[in-house]
Protein backbone atom coordinates (compact mmCIF):
# COMPACT_ATOMS: atom_id res chain seq x y z
CA UNK A 1 0.00 0.00 0.00
CA UNK A 2 1.34 3.12 -0.94
CA UNK A 3 0.65 6.39 0.83
CA UNK A 4 0.12 9.61 -1.03
CA UNK A 5 1.57 13.09 0.37
CA UNK A 6 -1.32 15.48 0.73
CA UNK A 7 -0.36 18.81 1.90
CA UNK A 8 -3.43 19.44 3.74
CA UNK A 9 -3.59 16.35 5.80
CA UNK A 10 0.19 17.23 6.68
CA UNK A 11 -0.08 20.80 7.91
CA UNK A 12 -3.69 19.76 9.64
CA UNK A 13 -1.16 16.73 11.52
CA UNK A 14 1.22 19.35 12.27
CA UNK A 15 -1.22 21.74 13.54
CA UNK A 16 -2.84 19.40 15.88
CA UNK A 17 0.53 18.46 16.68
CA UNK A 18 1.79 21.45 18.16
CA UNK A 19 -1.44 22.25 19.72
CA UNK A 20 -1.82 18.81 21.80
CA UNK A 21 2.32 19.97 22.50
CA UNK A 22 1.73 23.07 23.96
CA UNK A 23 0.39 22.27 27.52
CA UNK A 24 3.30 19.86 27.72
CA UNK A 25 5.16 22.75 27.58
CA UNK A 26 5.62 23.77 31.28
CA UNK A 27 7.63 25.98 32.95
CA UNK A 28 10.51 24.16 35.24
CA UNK A 29 10.79 23.97 38.61
CA UNK A 30 12.04 26.78 40.62
CA UNK A 31 14.16 26.75 43.80
CA UNK A 32 14.56 29.75 45.89
CA UNK A 33 17.89 29.76 47.73
CA UNK A 34 19.80 30.94 50.42
CA UNK A 35 23.11 31.16 52.25
CA UNK A 36 22.92 28.59 55.12
CA UNK A 37 23.09 31.50 57.57
CA UNK A 38 20.56 33.72 56.48
CA UNK A 39 17.07 33.54 58.19
CA UNK A 40 14.68 33.66 54.80
CA UNK A 41 11.36 32.40 54.82
CA UNK A 42 8.86 32.17 51.81
CA UNK A 43 7.28 35.52 52.66
CA UNK A 44 10.00 37.33 52.20
CA UNK A 45 11.03 36.09 48.73
CA UNK A 46 8.75 39.00 46.96
CA UNK A 47 9.79 41.88 49.26
CA UNK A 48 13.86 40.59 48.50
CA UNK A 49 14.09 40.45 45.21
CA UNK A 50 11.93 43.99 44.78
CA UNK A 51 13.98 45.45 47.42
CA UNK A 52 11.58 46.13 50.22
CA UNK A 53 13.29 43.90 52.65
CA UNK A 54 17.21 44.18 52.92
CA UNK A 55 18.32 42.97 56.45
CA UNK A 56 17.68 39.35 57.63
CA UNK A 57 18.44 40.40 61.64
CA UNK A 58 21.79 42.34 61.44
CA UNK A 59 22.83 40.38 57.73
CA UNK A 60 22.36 42.36 55.06
CA UNK A 61 20.44 40.49 52.41
CA UNK A 62 21.69 40.03 48.36
CA UNK A 63 19.97 38.73 46.26
CA UNK A 64 21.13 37.59 42.64
CA UNK A 65 18.86 37.08 39.62
CA UNK A 66 19.76 34.37 37.66
CA UNK A 67 19.36 35.50 33.82
CA UNK A 68 18.71 31.86 32.97
CA UNK A 69 15.98 31.26 34.98
CA UNK A 70 14.68 34.71 35.61
CA UNK A 71 11.45 33.79 32.71
CA UNK A 72 10.33 31.07 34.87
CA UNK A 73 10.77 33.03 38.15
CA UNK A 74 9.17 36.07 37.03
CA UNK A 75 6.28 34.02 36.39
CA UNK A 76 6.00 31.83 38.80
CA UNK A 77 6.88 33.75 42.10
CA UNK A 78 6.73 36.98 41.35
CA UNK A 79 4.02 37.15 38.86
CA UNK A 80 5.45 39.62 36.62
CA UNK A 81 6.90 40.34 33.23
CA UNK A 82 10.48 41.19 32.79
CA UNK A 83 9.49 44.43 31.83
CA UNK A 84 7.61 45.73 34.64
CA UNK A 85 9.91 43.91 36.93
CA UNK A 86 12.58 45.94 35.16
CA UNK A 87 10.40 48.94 35.59
CA UNK A 88 9.63 48.35 39.29
CA UNK A 89 13.15 48.38 39.95
CA UNK A 90 14.28 51.71 37.95
CA UNK A 91 11.41 53.62 40.39
CA UNK A 92 12.71 51.92 43.65
CA UNK A 93 16.67 52.70 42.47
CA UNK A 94 15.74 56.57 41.68
CA UNK A 95 13.58 56.96 44.76
CA UNK A 96 15.19 55.42 47.18
CA UNK A 97 18.76 54.73 46.37
CA UNK A 98 18.92 50.91 46.35
CA UNK A 99 20.88 49.28 43.50
CA UNK A 100 18.93 46.39 41.93
CA UNK A 101 19.93 42.66 42.16
CA UNK A 102 23.47 41.81 40.17
CA UNK A 103 22.44 39.37 36.97
CA UNK A 104 24.17 35.83 37.16
CA UNK A 105 24.39 33.68 33.97
CA UNK A 106 23.56 30.51 35.00
CA UNK A 107 22.88 28.13 38.11
CA UNK A 108 26.16 27.44 38.88
CA UNK A 109 27.06 31.25 39.32
CA UNK A 110 23.95 31.57 41.21
CA UNK A 111 24.61 28.94 43.53
CA UNK A 112 28.33 30.18 43.95
CA UNK A 113 26.86 34.04 45.00
CA UNK A 114 24.66 32.68 47.10
CA UNK A 115 27.20 30.66 49.31
CA UNK A 116 29.70 33.46 48.97
CA UNK A 117 27.91 35.48 51.04
CA UNK A 118 25.96 35.19 53.88
CA UNK A 119 23.09 37.09 52.94
CA UNK A 120 22.54 35.51 49.87
CA UNK A 121 19.64 34.80 48.11
CA UNK A 122 19.04 33.66 44.29
CA UNK A 123 16.75 30.92 42.30
CA UNK A 124 17.54 28.04 40.60
CA UNK A 125 16.14 25.55 38.31
CA UNK A 126 18.42 22.58 38.89
CA UNK A 127 18.33 20.57 42.21
CA UNK A 128 19.60 22.38 44.60
CA UNK A 129 22.92 21.55 46.04
CA UNK A 130 24.51 20.51 49.39
CA UNK A 131 25.64 24.27 51.44
CA UNK A 132 22.67 26.10 50.84
CA UNK A 133 18.94 26.19 52.54
CA UNK A 134 16.10 25.55 50.07
CA UNK A 135 13.85 28.68 51.09
CA UNK A 136 11.03 26.83 49.14
CA UNK A 137 10.53 25.22 45.52
CA UNK A 138 7.75 26.76 42.92
CA UNK B 1 18.09 75.35 42.18
CA UNK B 2 21.33 77.17 42.32
CA UNK B 3 22.50 76.54 38.80
CA UNK B 4 26.11 76.42 38.46
CA UNK B 5 26.13 78.60 35.16
CA UNK B 6 27.93 76.31 32.98
CA UNK B 7 29.89 79.65 30.72
CA UNK B 8 31.09 80.66 34.27
CA UNK B 9 33.14 77.55 34.65
CA UNK B 10 36.62 77.47 34.25
CA UNK B 11 37.44 76.09 30.63
CA UNK B 12 39.50 73.20 32.90
CA UNK B 13 36.34 72.69 35.09
CA UNK B 14 34.32 72.40 32.34
CA UNK B 15 36.30 69.55 30.95
CA UNK B 16 36.65 67.74 34.25
CA UNK B 17 33.05 67.94 34.43
CA UNK B 18 32.20 66.78 30.61
CA UNK B 19 34.79 64.07 31.29
CA UNK B 20 32.80 63.04 34.41
CA UNK B 21 29.64 62.50 32.77
CA UNK B 22 31.50 60.76 29.91
CA UNK B 23 32.35 58.23 32.32
CA UNK B 24 29.65 58.03 34.12
CA UNK B 25 27.28 58.08 30.51
CA UNK B 26 29.82 54.97 29.60
CA UNK B 27 29.11 53.19 32.49
CA UNK B 28 25.39 53.28 31.77
CA UNK B 29 24.94 50.16 30.60
CA UNK B 30 26.10 48.45 34.16
CA UNK B 31 22.65 48.84 35.45
CA UNK B 32 22.27 45.35 36.77
CA UNK B 33 26.08 44.45 36.73
CA UNK B 34 27.59 42.52 39.37
CA UNK B 35 27.84 45.08 42.57
CA UNK B 36 31.40 44.19 42.99
CA UNK B 37 32.56 44.69 39.62
CA UNK B 38 31.57 48.00 39.36
CA UNK B 39 29.32 51.08 40.10
CA UNK B 40 25.85 51.04 38.31
CA UNK B 41 24.92 53.87 36.72
CA UNK B 42 21.07 55.10 35.90
CA UNK B 43 19.54 57.71 34.04
CA UNK B 44 17.06 59.67 32.44
CA UNK B 45 17.27 61.87 28.80
CA UNK B 46 14.19 63.86 27.15
CA UNK B 47 13.54 66.28 24.97
CA UNK B 48 10.40 68.16 23.68
CA UNK B 49 8.74 70.56 21.92
CA UNK B 50 6.25 73.16 23.51
CA UNK B 51 3.90 75.62 22.25
CA UNK B 52 1.87 78.26 23.87
CA UNK B 53 -0.32 81.26 22.41
CA UNK B 54 0.99 83.14 26.37
CA UNK B 55 1.53 86.89 25.06
CA UNK B 56 5.55 87.52 25.24
CA UNK B 57 5.86 83.51 26.46
CA UNK B 58 7.42 84.89 29.39
CA UNK B 59 8.33 81.11 30.33
CA UNK B 60 9.79 80.86 27.01
CA UNK B 61 7.77 77.98 26.17
CA UNK B 62 7.53 77.72 22.63
CA UNK B 63 9.97 75.72 20.26
CA UNK B 64 12.47 72.85 20.50
CA UNK B 65 13.58 72.62 24.12
CA UNK B 66 16.35 70.37 25.60
CA UNK B 67 14.83 68.72 28.71
CA UNK B 68 17.53 67.43 31.12
CA UNK B 69 19.81 64.05 31.07
CA UNK B 70 19.85 62.90 34.42
CA UNK B 71 22.46 60.81 35.81
CA UNK B 72 22.51 59.02 39.20
CA UNK B 73 24.28 56.58 41.08
CA UNK B 74 23.63 54.45 44.47
CA UNK B 75 27.18 53.21 45.99
CA UNK B 76 26.62 50.75 48.84
CA UNK B 77 29.31 51.77 51.18
CA UNK B 78 28.72 49.05 54.09
CA UNK B 79 26.01 47.05 54.29
CA UNK B 80 24.37 49.54 56.26
CA UNK B 81 25.79 52.78 54.46
CA UNK B 82 24.55 53.88 51.29
CA UNK B 83 24.71 57.17 49.48
CA UNK B 84 22.67 58.24 46.52
CA UNK B 85 24.49 60.94 44.13
CA UNK B 86 22.32 62.51 41.14
CA UNK B 87 23.53 65.44 38.33
CA UNK B 88 21.39 66.81 35.46
CA UNK B 89 22.72 68.57 32.86
CA UNK B 90 19.75 71.06 31.69
CA UNK B 91 19.13 74.64 30.10
CA UNK B 92 17.87 78.04 32.04
CA UNK B 93 15.30 77.76 29.77
CA UNK B 94 12.75 79.30 32.31
CA UNK B 95 13.43 82.92 32.98
CA UNK B 96 16.59 82.20 31.93
CA UNK B 97 19.53 82.51 29.38
CA UNK B 98 19.28 79.31 27.74
CA UNK B 99 22.74 78.35 28.78
CA UNK B 100 23.37 74.90 29.72
CA UNK B 101 23.99 74.00 33.79
CA UNK B 102 25.24 71.38 35.71
CA UNK B 103 22.74 70.83 38.97
CA UNK B 104 23.72 68.55 41.79
CA UNK B 105 20.62 67.33 42.45
CA UNK B 106 20.77 64.94 45.26
CA UNK B 107 24.01 64.25 47.25
CA UNK B 108 22.67 61.93 49.98
CA UNK B 109 24.13 59.49 52.56
CA UNK B 110 22.19 57.14 54.36
CA UNK B 111 22.18 55.00 57.17
CA UNK B 112 19.46 51.59 57.25
CA UNK B 113 19.08 51.20 61.05
CA UNK B 114 16.16 48.66 60.06
CA UNK B 115 14.26 47.41 57.05
CA UNK B 116 11.93 50.43 58.17
CA UNK B 117 14.04 53.21 58.99
CA UNK B 118 16.85 55.00 57.14
CA UNK B 119 18.40 58.26 58.12
CA UNK B 120 19.68 60.42 55.50
CA UNK B 121 22.04 63.14 55.65
CA UNK B 122 22.80 65.90 52.86
CA UNK B 123 20.25 67.29 49.92
CA UNK B 124 17.18 65.22 48.82
CA UNK B 125 13.98 65.55 47.34
CA UNK B 126 11.88 67.01 49.85
CA UNK B 127 9.52 64.01 50.62
CA UNK B 128 5.40 66.06 50.23
CA UNK B 129 3.22 64.66 48.50
CA UNK B 130 3.46 61.94 45.49
CA UNK B 131 5.27 63.85 42.89
CA UNK B 132 7.86 64.96 43.75
CA UNK B 133 9.95 61.72 45.18
CA UNK B 134 8.17 59.23 42.60
CA UNK B 135 9.28 61.19 39.78
CA UNK B 136 11.24 64.69 39.95
CA UNK B 137 13.43 64.52 36.89
CA UNK B 138 12.68 61.29 36.27
CA UNK B 139 10.65 62.04 32.84
CA UNK B 140 10.26 58.71 31.24
CA UNK B 141 8.71 57.52 34.44
CA UNK B 142 6.82 60.77 34.85
CA UNK B 143 3.01 59.91 33.31
CA UNK B 144 2.83 63.69 31.87
CA UNK B 145 4.94 66.17 29.87
CA UNK B 146 5.16 68.40 32.98
CA UNK B 147 4.90 68.58 36.63
CA UNK B 148 2.04 70.38 38.26
CA UNK B 149 3.22 73.93 37.93
CA UNK B 150 2.68 75.21 41.52
CA UNK B 151 4.98 71.70 42.50
CA UNK B 152 7.25 72.53 39.74
CA UNK B 153 11.29 73.00 40.46
CA UNK B 154 12.31 76.22 42.54
CA UNK B 155 13.16 77.96 39.33
CA UNK B 156 10.61 76.90 37.07
CA UNK B 157 8.03 78.77 39.35
CA UNK B 158 7.61 76.21 42.27
CA UNK B 159 6.21 77.31 45.39
CA UNK B 160 7.61 74.84 47.67
CA UNK B 161 11.23 73.87 47.88
CA UNK B 162 11.71 70.57 45.87
CA UNK B 163 14.78 69.83 47.47
CA UNK B 164 16.07 70.28 51.22
CA UNK B 165 19.18 69.95 52.44
CA UNK B 166 19.82 68.77 56.22
CA UNK B 167 18.36 65.72 57.52
CA UNK B 168 15.99 62.92 56.67
CA UNK B 169 14.29 59.94 58.32
CA UNK B 170 12.31 57.82 56.30
CA UNK B 171 10.79 54.16 56.36
CA UNK B 172 8.01 52.13 57.18
CA UNK B 173 6.53 49.82 59.51
CA UNK B 174 4.60 46.54 58.00
CA UNK B 175 0.86 46.08 59.38
CA UNK B 176 0.59 42.09 58.33
CA UNK B 177 -1.03 41.15 55.56
CA UNK B 178 -3.06 44.10 55.01
CA UNK B 179 -0.51 47.12 54.70
CA UNK B 180 2.18 49.40 56.17
CA UNK B 181 2.51 52.81 57.52
CA UNK B 182 4.96 55.14 55.71
CA UNK B 183 6.83 57.91 57.28
CA UNK B 184 8.87 60.63 56.29
CA UNK B 185 10.28 63.02 59.12
CA UNK B 186 12.63 65.88 57.62
CA UNK B 187 14.38 68.90 58.68
CA UNK B 188 16.80 71.17 56.79
CA UNK B 189 17.59 75.01 55.88
CA UNK B 190 15.01 76.80 55.47
CA UNK B 191 14.32 78.71 52.26
CA UNK B 192 15.00 82.06 51.02
CA UNK B 193 13.76 84.50 48.24
CA UNK B 194 14.98 87.37 45.91
CA UNK B 195 12.96 89.70 44.61
CA UNK B 196 14.99 91.39 41.03
CA UNK B 197 16.44 94.31 41.23
CA UNK B 198 18.12 94.07 38.13
CA UNK B 199 21.20 94.53 38.98
CA UNK B 200 22.34 91.78 41.97
CA UNK B 201 20.61 88.84 41.73
CA UNK B 202 19.38 89.47 37.88
CA UNK B 203 16.19 88.13 36.10
CA UNK B 204 16.58 84.63 35.92
CA UNK B 205 16.51 84.97 39.96
CA UNK B 206 13.73 87.09 40.67
CA UNK B 207 10.98 85.64 43.23
CA UNK B 208 12.77 82.61 42.92
CA UNK B 209 12.56 80.15 46.19
CA UNK B 210 16.10 79.38 47.06
CA UNK B 211 16.18 76.21 49.35
CA UNK B 212 19.99 77.63 50.68
CA UNK B 213 22.01 74.59 50.01
CA UNK B 214 25.21 76.76 51.10
CA UNK B 215 23.82 77.61 55.03
CA UNK B 216 20.79 78.71 56.32
CA UNK B 217 20.54 82.42 55.98
CA UNK B 218 18.44 83.50 59.27
CA UNK B 219 18.97 80.19 60.83
CA UNK B 220 15.38 79.06 61.13
CA UNK B 221 15.40 75.37 60.47
CA UNK B 222 12.62 74.20 58.18
CA UNK B 223 10.65 70.61 59.70
CA UNK B 224 8.33 68.80 57.41
CA UNK B 225 6.61 65.62 57.87
CA UNK B 226 4.60 62.97 55.38
CA UNK B 227 2.71 60.19 56.84
CA UNK B 228 0.54 57.32 55.06
CA UNK B 229 -0.75 54.29 54.68
CA UNK B 230 -0.04 52.23 51.90
CA UNK B 231 -2.90 49.33 51.44
CA UNK B 232 -1.61 45.72 50.36
CA UNK B 233 -4.14 43.10 49.17
CA UNK B 234 -8.05 43.68 48.97
CA UNK B 235 -9.70 45.88 47.00
CA UNK B 236 -7.79 48.78 48.44
CA UNK B 237 -4.60 47.36 47.06
CA UNK B 238 -1.95 49.79 45.78
CA UNK B 239 -3.76 52.58 47.64
CA UNK B 240 -1.36 54.83 49.11
CA UNK B 241 -2.74 57.83 51.52
CA UNK B 242 -1.67 60.64 53.87
CA UNK B 243 -0.67 63.44 55.06
CA UNK B 244 2.25 66.13 54.61
CA UNK B 245 3.12 69.52 56.42
CA UNK B 246 5.85 72.12 56.16
CA UNK B 247 7.00 74.68 58.32
CA UNK B 248 9.79 77.50 57.82
CA UNK B 249 10.25 80.94 57.83
CA UNK B 250 11.18 82.27 54.38
CA UNK B 251 13.04 86.25 54.11
CA UNK B 252 13.21 87.71 50.67
CA UNK B 253 15.85 89.64 50.07
CA UNK B 254 16.05 92.85 47.98
CA UNK B 255 19.84 93.89 47.22
CA UNK B 256 18.66 97.00 45.85
CA UNK B 257 17.38 98.41 49.28
CA UNK B 258 19.88 99.80 51.76
CA UNK B 259 16.97 99.69 54.62
CA UNK B 260 14.52 98.16 55.81
CA UNK B 261 12.30 97.71 58.98
CA UNK B 262 13.08 94.44 59.62
CA UNK B 263 17.04 94.57 58.41
CA UNK B 264 18.67 93.66 61.89
CA UNK B 265 17.24 90.64 62.66
CA UNK B 266 16.75 89.22 59.05
CA UNK B 267 19.94 90.03 57.22
CA UNK B 268 19.05 92.74 54.64
CA UNK B 269 15.53 91.33 54.22
CA UNK B 270 12.22 93.18 53.41
CA UNK B 271 10.11 90.35 54.11
CA UNK B 272 9.65 87.62 56.42
CA UNK B 273 6.93 84.89 56.61
CA UNK B 274 6.29 81.88 58.83
CA UNK B 275 5.28 79.04 56.15
CA UNK B 276 2.60 76.78 57.28
CA UNK B 277 1.88 73.64 55.43
CA UNK B 278 -0.63 71.38 56.06
CA UNK B 279 -2.08 68.99 53.17
CA UNK B 280 -2.83 65.52 52.00
CA UNK B 281 -2.52 63.13 48.82
CA UNK B 282 -3.17 59.96 47.93
CA UNK B 283 -2.44 57.48 44.75
CA UNK B 284 -4.06 54.39 43.45
CA UNK B 285 -3.27 51.67 41.00
CA UNK B 286 -5.80 49.26 40.61
CA UNK B 287 -5.79 47.16 37.29
CA UNK B 288 -5.18 49.54 34.61
CA UNK B 289 -5.56 52.60 35.79
CA UNK B 290 -3.38 55.22 37.74
CA UNK B 291 -4.59 57.96 40.11
CA UNK B 292 -3.30 60.53 42.29
CA UNK B 293 -3.91 64.07 43.95
CA UNK B 294 -2.19 66.21 46.01
CA UNK B 295 -3.53 68.89 48.01
CA UNK B 296 -1.68 71.89 50.02
CA UNK B 297 -3.27 74.29 52.35
CA UNK B 298 -1.64 77.37 53.90
CA UNK B 299 -1.97 79.34 56.75
CA UNK B 300 1.14 81.58 56.49
CA UNK B 301 1.93 84.93 58.92
CA UNK B 302 4.39 87.61 58.45
CA UNK B 303 6.64 88.89 61.32
CA UNK B 304 5.75 92.44 61.82
CA UNK B 305 9.01 93.08 63.80
CA UNK B 306 12.35 90.69 64.38
CA UNK B 307 10.80 87.58 65.86
CA UNK B 308 7.29 88.79 66.32
CA UNK B 309 4.14 87.09 64.06
CA UNK B 310 1.68 88.86 62.89
CA UNK B 311 -1.87 87.48 64.69
CA UNK B 312 -3.30 87.62 61.27
CA UNK B 313 -2.91 84.21 59.00
CA UNK B 314 -2.87 84.59 55.38
CA UNK B 315 -4.70 81.29 53.88
CA UNK B 316 -4.04 79.82 50.61
CA UNK B 317 -4.77 76.15 48.85
CA UNK B 318 -3.45 74.63 45.89
CA UNK B 319 -3.95 71.03 44.10
CA UNK B 320 -4.58 68.84 41.70
CA UNK B 321 -6.03 65.71 40.74
CA UNK B 322 -4.29 63.25 37.85
CA UNK B 323 -5.70 60.07 36.07
CA UNK B 324 -5.16 57.42 33.37
CA UNK B 325 -5.83 54.97 31.81
CA UNK B 326 -3.41 52.39 29.99
CA UNK B 327 -4.73 50.17 27.24
CA UNK B 328 -2.65 47.32 25.59
CA UNK B 329 -0.24 47.86 27.99
CA UNK B 330 1.39 50.98 26.06
CA UNK B 331 -1.22 53.75 25.59
CA UNK B 332 -2.17 55.94 28.12
CA UNK B 333 -4.47 58.52 27.78
CA UNK B 334 -4.49 61.31 31.09
CA UNK B 335 -6.21 64.41 32.22
CA UNK B 336 -5.25 66.92 34.79
CA UNK B 337 -6.79 69.84 36.79
CA UNK B 338 -4.76 72.11 38.83
CA UNK B 339 -6.20 75.07 41.05
CA UNK B 340 -4.30 77.27 43.43
CA UNK B 341 -5.27 79.91 45.49
CA UNK B 342 -2.71 81.95 46.51
CA UNK B 343 -3.46 85.20 48.53
CA UNK B 344 -1.54 88.39 47.48
CA UNK B 345 -1.55 89.88 50.57
CA UNK B 346 0.72 86.76 51.92
CA UNK B 347 3.94 88.08 51.40
CA UNK B 348 5.61 84.75 50.68
CA UNK B 349 3.22 84.35 47.74
CA UNK B 350 3.55 88.00 46.19
CA UNK B 351 7.04 88.18 45.86
CA UNK B 352 7.21 84.50 44.92
CA UNK B 353 7.37 83.90 40.59
CA UNK B 354 5.01 81.36 40.76
CA UNK B 355 2.96 83.15 43.57
CA UNK B 356 -0.01 84.16 41.39
CA UNK B 357 -3.07 81.65 41.57
CA UNK B 358 -4.50 79.71 38.11
CA UNK B 359 -6.25 77.26 37.09
CA UNK B 360 -5.20 74.59 34.05
CA UNK B 361 -7.20 71.81 32.98
CA UNK B 362 -4.73 69.18 30.66
CA UNK B 363 -5.18 66.29 28.47
CA UNK B 364 -2.58 64.00 27.24
CA UNK B 365 -1.50 60.77 25.54
CA UNK B 366 1.46 58.57 26.71
CA UNK B 367 2.46 56.04 24.08
CA UNK B 368 5.22 53.48 25.25
CA UNK B 369 7.61 52.26 22.68
CA UNK B 370 8.97 49.93 24.59
CA UNK B 371 9.94 49.76 28.52
CA UNK B 372 12.66 52.51 28.24
CA UNK B 373 11.25 54.98 25.61
CA UNK B 374 7.63 56.75 26.24
CA UNK B 375 5.83 59.58 23.35
CA UNK B 376 4.02 62.13 25.47
CA UNK B 377 1.43 64.92 24.03
CA UNK B 378 -0.73 66.89 25.60
CA UNK B 379 -2.16 70.29 25.49
CA UNK B 380 -4.37 72.11 28.05
CA UNK B 381 -5.55 75.70 29.08
CA UNK B 382 -4.53 78.25 31.89
CA UNK B 383 -6.45 80.51 33.33
CA UNK B 384 -4.25 82.90 35.53
CA UNK B 385 -6.58 86.53 35.06
CA UNK B 386 -7.21 86.37 39.09
CA UNK B 387 -4.28 88.78 39.63
CA UNK B 388 -4.04 90.59 36.44
CA UNK B 389 -2.71 86.93 34.45
CA UNK B 390 -3.66 85.77 31.41
CA UNK B 391 -5.18 82.85 29.98
CA UNK B 392 -3.49 80.64 27.47
CA UNK B 393 -3.57 77.59 25.67
CA UNK B 394 -0.12 75.54 25.59
CA UNK B 395 0.34 72.06 24.14
CA UNK B 396 4.05 69.65 24.39
CA UNK B 397 5.34 66.88 22.60
CA UNK B 398 8.02 64.59 24.66
CA UNK B 399 10.30 62.22 24.04
CA UNK B 400 11.80 60.66 27.13
CA UNK B 401 13.93 57.90 27.73
CA UNK B 402 15.57 55.76 30.64
CA UNK B 403 18.62 53.72 30.83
Amino acid sequence: MTIKFQPLLAVSLLCAGLATAVPAISLADVYVIANSSATVSAGDIKDIFLGEKQLSGSTKLVPVDNSAAQAEFLTKVLQLDSAKYDSLWTKKSFRDGVNPPAVKASDADVINAVKASPGGVGYITSAPPAGVTVVKKF
Amino acid sequence: MNCLNWTQWPRHGRSAALATLLALGLSAGAAHADITSGLPIHGFLDTYYGYTNEVNDPRGDSGFHLGTLDLYLNPQITDRVRSLAEFVVEFDDWYGNGQSAVDVERLQIGYQLTDGLTIWMGRFHTPYGWWNTAYHHGAEIQPSVLRPQFIAFEDHGGILPAHTDGLWASGHQDMGSLGRVTYDLYMGNGSRTLVDDGISSGPKYAGQLDMNNGGDDNWQTAVGFRAGYEFRGGPLDSLWVGLHGLREEVVTYDPALASNPISDSYNGGIAASLVQMLGGFAHWTPGNWEWMGEYYGFNNHAYVHPGVESPVGHTSSAWYAQGSYTFRGQYSPYARYEKTSFSQQDDYFYYMQGGQSYSRSLIGLRYDINPQTAVKIDGGHTNATTNGGQSYNEAHFQLAVRF
